[in-house]
């Protein structure tokens, strides 16, 4: 339990540091992000550019410090306009059930249907890759699973026998469902979007790293993994910087989300009398 | 005559959020060959702690001091493994949720076969269980055995896991809260089921349970618990016609056919449990000595033991 | 006071085939204003689904419920808020009767949260007076429903609905997962609201010995039909119906 919870603490503060870095990466960073400079290609590790400098020449710790930005924020948003779809949808599906619900139900299980990565890159493709239409792809391509869980925990909670008591009180839905129904499941939505952030972020880096997401030559982790390709066996240093950069924000969020999950679990707070 | 189960000051303790909590007290008590022994007692009062406690069943946070013996070996010293040996063996348990305790998926004949698989002896084991069925006055048992658990009610699951419990021919059964949320015919048949297995078989059962009236009509002794403590043992005649603790006859006029007469105050708070008999600030005989000094107990007739001062030597 | 109309509930199954069965199946009752009428019955009878809709929680597939004059499922939008104010329901389990997530204290205000109406001047008056009248300290409403017993939740739960002034009450076994001594604590509360305030009761459980302390008539229910109604005495006495012949045997039985 104890170890559970310094390992958030400890992923709590990773990704802060990784924020904090990111929005201050103009006034850290030695160099422009964007300076290119062709005598001074390809370097390895030196005093004068911390981890080097890529294919041209431009400073790869001054690239790190920027390439949060854009995928941090991206994943922020739509991961948050995801959640909201989702939730709304899940919401009411869950809570009126009949006809509605079914309605619902058969939008859901059609986006649900399609196999995620072909939709992102028919929405992509067809768009053509900007962030706009990256952002379009990663909301509709998981807000399906999102109503889903929303859905089934409305459910769960809306045959409480306290939600019934409420209802013999004369309360509408309405009512019901904003001092009821939302707070208790804010908790489990909030677990669910730490660990969603982590899938989006790793979602645009993968249709960057094909070329269909943010594009050259924004300072960005996942274009710099990409950009590295070539130089994998000369100078690999060049593809673990921004690999590593990715994989330690994803797993922060999990962690994040795994000790909340454990935190605000409701069976926590049990009663003397049960165990005695 | 000696005991088949001795529990021998056993204490036990959960360490909880809100501090350490001692749910069972110093208790002594001795289960003889062939009887059907009832704890009986509210929500807190510890009497299915002290069950489990036999089987080395309780969650991690608890701590149990004092001895358990059964067939004079300690069970407390017993390792995990050989502690696996004693449990459905020698000493089963049928447990409190008949709803969870079975599995959905299996049959009951591929479930209770489980419960008969040390038995390398037994040929005819689908007949073995079907008399078993027939003992627990299931009519149909060939059909039982080939039917899923949602196919059957809250009654008969539990009579299922008595048997589950039964036919491995352990020495002690013991049964967590048989008839919980049970409706009356459902009630009287697993009641009727417990009977008949033990007295066939010879085996002894602990029966714990809040329902005044199965212990009543299924046990040879009663003993009643109230915070942690026994406060009274006594041989279930008796125990209804003379109750041997105020608690106890506290408890038996609450009853609807007893007119219902409320107990006074509340539950005992097991974090701040009252001084000397717990019972004190409940009782309508309590003095001054109940708050100061815990009553001893004592053997006040043929096999009747309290402890209150009502029947202590010096008044 | 409350007349129930050939009543009928439902439900569908099967995957290909839908089939229908009768949960409830045409079933006619009347309660009269200050009695308890008491409704037995196994598991799975419909006790549970036919108090629900004499309640108004639950519509019936067929027939009507009337209370007071009004039709339950037709009345207006304005009178069936009224309508819901004076019919009232107590649960069975206290452990999920209040939310987790909010104080007692939350729980209780609720009813002035809905029915502004109901405020007479200073809120914490009217809550101490229904306290007192359950035999609690207002003080423990300060406190979460897993910080206090089952029996004092359900007091907390009957205050709660006392503040809603209510003419009729379903108690659907309000006492069978309490222990026997807060049980004879909660059900003598019960009565003694009822001369006070000449409330109706509709009582649940599937235990005799109490529906037959509680109640003045007695209905026993099996497989969705009332099988037989009479006083609790006739009920318990001399039962006709052989159903309930058995019920009462398997009741009254203290052989060992």
């Amino acid at each position: 339990m104890i170890g559970k919870g310094k390992a958030g603490a400890f992923a709590a503060g990773c990704l802060g540091l990784i924020v904090f870095v990111s929005l201050c990466a103009p006034w850290i960073s030695p160099y422009d992000p964007n300076q290119i400079d062709m005598s001074n290609r390809l370097m390895s590790l030196s005093a004068a550019h911390w981890m080097g400098t890529d294919q041209l020449g431009r400073d790869v710790y001054s690239r790190i410090l920027y390439g949060g930005r854009v995928s941090l924020l991206l994943s922020g948003v739509a991961t948050v306009s995801t959640l909201l779809v989702g939730f709304c949808i899940g919401v009411l599906g869950g809570y009126f059930r009949g006809k509605v619900d079914t309605c619902l139900q058969t939008i859901v299980h059609i986006f649900q249907g399609v196999p995620g990565l072909t939709m992102m890159l028919a929405i992509v493709g067809v768009l053509g890759p900007s962030l706009k239409s990256l952002f379009l792809a990663i909301v509709l391509t998981s807000w399906a699973d999102f109503s889903r869980v929303v859905r089934g925990e409305v459910m769960k909670i809306q045959v409480e026998p306290y939600i019934e008591g409420t209802r013999v009180l004369g309360a509408s839905a309405f009512y019901i469902m904003i001092v009821h129904i939302i707070p208790s499941i804010a908790g489990t939505v909030l677990v669910l979007l730490t660990i969603r952030m982590s899938r989006t972020l790793l979602m645009i880096a993968s249709l960057s790293f094909l070329g269909l997401g943010v594009q050259p030559p924004t300072p960005d982790w996942s274009v710099m993994l990409n950009d590295a390709r070539p130089f994998l066996r000369t100078q690999p240093h060049l593809m673990l910087a921004p690999g590593i950069c990715i994989t330690a924000v994803s797993l922060s969020f999990q962690i994040i989300g795994d000790t909340l999950r454990d935190r605000l679990d409701p069976k926590r707070m049990q009663r003397v009398e049960d165990i005695a | 005559m000696k005991p088949l189960l001795s529990f021998e000051h056993i204490s036990c303790y959960f360490s909880t959020s809100f501090g350490e909590l001692q749910a069972v007290r110093d208790v002594s008590l001795d289960l003889y060959e062939g009887e059907i022994f009832g704890l009986i007692g509210e929500t807190g009062s510890g009497k299915s702690v002290l069950g489990l406690t036999a089987l080395q069943l309780l969650p991690a946070n608890a701590r149990v001091t004092g001895e358990v013996r059964f067939e004079n070996k300690s069970l407390l010293q017993l390792s995990e493994k050989e502690m696996r040996h004693v449990r459905g063996k020698k000493i089963a348990l049928i447990p409190q949720n008949p709803a969870s305790s079975l599995n959905p998926v299996l049959k009951i004949r591929t479930q209770l076969r489980e419960a008969v698989r040390h038995q390398k002896e037994l040929k005819d084991k689908d007949g073995y269980l079907a008399s078993w069925l027939q003992a627990v006055s299931f009519s149909y048992p060939i059909k039982l055995l080939q039917s899923y658990p949602f196919q059957l009610s809250g009654g008969m699951k539990q009579r299922i896991l008595t048997i589950m419990g039964a036919a491995g021919q352990p020495k002690l059964l013991i049964a967590d809260e048989p008839t919980k949320g049970l409706d009356a015919p459902a009630r009287h048949d697993v009641v009727e089921a417990l009977r008949n297995v033990c007295r066939q078989t010879g085996t002894t059962l602990l029966v714990i349970t809040h329902d005044l009236h199965v212990a009543q009509i299924l046990c040879d002794r009663i003993g009643v618990m109230y915070a942690g403590r026994l406060v009274e043992s006594n041989d279930t005649d008796s125990l209804f016609a003379t109750p041997g603790h105020p608690y106890t006859e506290a408890l038996l006029l609450a009853r609807p056919t007893a007119g219902m007469k409320p107990m006074a105050g509340d539950s005992p708070n097991l974090l701040q449990v009252p001084s000397g008999c717990a019972f004190h600030p409940r009782c309508s005989y309590a003095s001054e000595m109940c708050v100061e000094q815990l009553p001893p107990w004592t053997e006040y007739g043929q096999k009747k033991y309290a402890r209150c001062f009502l029947h202590a030597p010096s008044t | 006071m409350l007349q129930v109309h050939n009543v009928s509930k439902y439900i569908e199954y099967g995957l290909v085939r839908k089939r229908k069965k009768a949960i409830v199946n045409n079933t006619s009752f009347s309660i009269q204003a200050g009695e308890t009428f008491g409704l037995i019955g196994e598991s799975g009878s419909g006790k549970t689904t036919l108090s629900r809709m004499a309640i108004g929680l639950l519509r019936p597939d067929e027939g009507a419920v009337e209370f007071a004059g009004y039709d339950l499922y037709s009345a207006s939008r304005g009178d069936s808020k009224l309508l819901r104010q004076k019919m009232q329901m107590i649960f069975q389990h206290p452990d999920t009767a209040c939310n987790p997530r909010k104080t007692l204290l939350q729980s209780i205000m609720e009813p002035f949260v809905l029915h502004p109406t109901l405020r007479k001047g200073d809120d914490h008056e009217q809550i101490e007076e229904v306290m007192n009248m359950v035999g609690l300290q207002p003080e423990l409403l300060r406190r979460y429903p897993y910080q206090v017993s089952g029996g004092q939740i359900q007091r907390i739960v009957l205050a709660r609905a006392l503040l809603m002034n209510p003419e009729f009450i379903v108690l659907d076994e309000p006492t069978s997962m309490l222990d026997v001594s807060v049980q004879a604590q909660i059900l003598r509360l019960l009565k003694h609201i009822q001369k006070q305030r000449k409330m109706t009761y509709l009582f649940i459980s599937h235990d005799l010995d109490v529906v037959n302390w509680m109640s003045d008539r007695v209905a026993v229910m099996k497989d969705g039909e009332i099988v037989e109604t009479g006083t609790s005495n006739k009920i318990m006495k001399h039962p006709t119906h052989p159903y309930t012949q058995k019920l009462v045997q398997a009741f009254l039985y203290t052989d060992r």
